[in-house]
């Protein structure tokens, strides 16, 4: 697989990191060489192994469904850039084009 | 204080006894005092500390002291000062996680950790510099600049947990919260002398410590003995019920120290750093240990777990994978940094991320986004935790041979500020040694063995099976006895002692 900047601009609109053109210059030749180390686990025998390591979740260990206390919205709305009534405020969106 | 102990520099269970005797004039006010001063005249030249938290500290005190004066008892870490990483949530005290991202943000709860540590007598006195959420192994990637070793101020302290070990290393607090996803707790504390450790999954509650990744992630104590350590672990574990995968676990109870004699030493084939440049040091002191263990009269068993060796490329899928999901969080809409330069909302996300991520942040969200893209999740992600399962697989059945694997934490000692600054690969490399235990579940510490000819600290790990944290302590409290290695206070030369 080779990692070159058309490729880092791709994975970075996935993750929504808009990266300059010195940042995409600079990452790409640092992810590959990351990459040509990673790709080791490509040769490795792993036979029958399940990708699932964690062990099944004990369902007695889940608490009941009962509603606890909650924060204070004040507190949280504290801390938002924006917020109006009780609501984040972002800016308009409807009219985007949205790339998935 | 003149020709007398600073009852700063007591075992940790002897200044709460001091503190919880009502007879005893030391009190947990004096204690933060002395803390403080500390901070304040020696940490200028560390930059261990992102904020110090005084009123707090002070209002924890006061109520240790009062419950003292009431006749009750505080707890077994009355009046100890604590450092506490700054990814961990103190209620109403700002948290950065070392990056710009989080803004001015001030946590409405506090962490389980962090609560149940105040709960037992902890006064937090400050919050700790660390590699910005916790990604590299020097400090060098806060975004409020790197902390310094306090053995040799031209070097790293390691990292994540970089600011709690120097903090702990150079005298300031007794004891210091940590976490560590790939080793971020042992490289440190093993590149600064000191003791720390990373429990088993699922021991320590990950409410309110800020999510790499979930699957590794986990909290643990570093300290300057094993026995204090044990002391800030008793106080923090347990099943909590606002993180589902802790786990109920043999309690961390006691102390003294192991019967070295009949213990089944673990010696890992993979884990030798014969032929690894700058490794020498450690190699030495580790034979040195191996040799003093058979001395004692414990039994080497040689192992091998080949996947050990592929523990770096497996571990550099999973964690950027879970990060590249857990830091979506941050878009400038809920909390933290908003671009100013955005008039919409997809822009706004991207624009700021860019401004509020660092660089090794960045490259880890892009790895971890690649690796679980559509085309190449099969042959990254899977592939690693297919991997991942049969490297823990191999510790199993590495524990059915011995009690006790012991190695190096580190594959060179504390390494010079910037050297490694400008090659991620080579950073990603210091964690050789760590990530395993992470990615296995399972317990390891580090514990001092030794020092270098230059002074700078060497640090070993002992690590056990799932749920043996309590042996490990007993035998690293052994192993100290035996070997007389422990923890040296460093000469630092700018500022005074309080």
């Amino acid at each position: 697989m080779e990692i070159d900047e058309g490729l880092v601009r791709k994975i970075a609109e996935l993750a929504r990191l808009e990266l300059t053109e010195e940042e995409v210059h600079e990452i790409a030749p640092q992810l590959r060489r990351i990459f040509e180390h990673v790709d080791r686990i490509q040769q490795l025998e792993v036979g029958d192994a399940d990708p699932a390591t964690q062990d099944p979740i004990d369902l007695d260990a889940l608490r009941a469904d009962d509603a606890g206390e909650t924060l204070d919205p004040d507190s949280v709305l504290r801390n938002a850039p924006a917020h109006d009534d009780g609501f984040f405020v972002v800016p308009r969106f409807f009219d985007e084009e949205v790339e998935d | 204080m003149e020709g007398l102990t600073n009852p700063l520099d007591l075992p940790v269970a002897e200044m709460a006894a001091r503190v919880r005797n009502i007879d005893d004039p030391l009190t947990a006010s004096e204690l933060v005092e002395t803390s403080l001063l500390r901070i304040e005249a020696i940490d200028p030249a560390l930059h261990a500390f992102l904020r110090t938290t005084p009123e707090l500290a002070r209002e924890q005190a006061r109520v240790v002291d009062a419950r003292v004066e009431a006749g009750e008892d505080p707890g077994p870490l009355a009046g100890v000062p604590l450092g506490v990483k700054d990814n961990i949530a103190v209620e109403g005290v700002p948290l950065t996680c070392a990056s710009k991202i989080l803004g001015n943000y001030v946590p409405p709860t506090g962490a389980t950790s962090v609560r149940r540590a105040v709960d037992a007598g902890a006064c937090i006195v400050g919050k700790t510099n660390l590699d910005e959420f916790g990604m590299g192994s020097s400090t060098e990637n806060s975004a409020f600049g790197p902390t310094r070793n306090p053995y040799d101020l031209e070097r790293v302290p390691g990292g994540s947990s970089g600011g709690s070990a120097a903090a702990v290393a150079a005298g300031m607090v007794p004891l210091a919260l940590g976490s560590d996803t790939g080793g971020s707790i042992r490289q440190p504390a093993a590149l600064s002398g000191i003791v720390g450790m990373k429990p088993t999954y699922g021991r320590v509650s990950r409410n309110g410590l800020v999510a790499f990744a979930s699957s590794l992630d986990q909290v643990g104590p570093m300290a300057r003995s094993a026995a204090d350590a044990r002391i800030l672990l008793g106080a923090i574990q347990g099943t909590d019920p606002a993180d589902a995968t802790t786990r109920d676990l043999p309690a961390v109870t006691g102390s003294g120290a192991a019967e070295l004699a009949g213990l089944r030493i673990g010696r890992v084939e993979e884990f030798s750093l014969a032929g690894v440049a700058g490794g020498e040091p450690m190699e030495a002191a580790m034979g040195d240990v191996h040799k003093a263990l058979e001395e004692a009269g414990a039994e080497s068993v040689e192992l091998s777990i080949p996947l050990v060796k592929s523990s770096i490329p497996i571990y550099y899928i999973v964690a950027p994978a879970e990060a590249s999901s857990n830091l979506a969080r941050y878009d400038g809409v809920r909390y933290g940094h908003r671009t100013s330069d955005a008039g919409a909302l997809q822009a706004l996300y991207a624009k700021t991320r860019d401004e509020g991520f660092g660089a090794e942040v960045k490259r880890r969200i892009l790895i971890g986004t690649f690796a679980l893209s559509a085309g190449y999740a099969d042959a990254y992600y899977k592939r690693a935790m297919a991997a991942r399962s049969a490297l823990r697989r191999g510790f199993e059945r590495a524990f059915e041979r011995c009690d006790v694997i012991v190695s190096a934490t580190t594959p060179t000692p504390a390494f010079l500020l910037g050297e490694k600054v400008d090659d991620p690969l080579a950073m990603y490399l210091c964690d050789i040694l760590t990530v395993a235990s992470n990615l296995a579940g399972i317990p390891v510490m580090n514990v001092p063995a030794g020092q270098t000819e230059d002074g700078l600290p060497v640090g070993m790990q002992l690590w056990g099976p799932a749920g043996s944290e309590a042996r490990l302590f007993d035998v690293a409290e052994a192993l100290a006895e035996t070997t007389g290695h422990a923890y040296r206070a460093p000469v630092i030369p700018a500022g005074g002692d309080a």
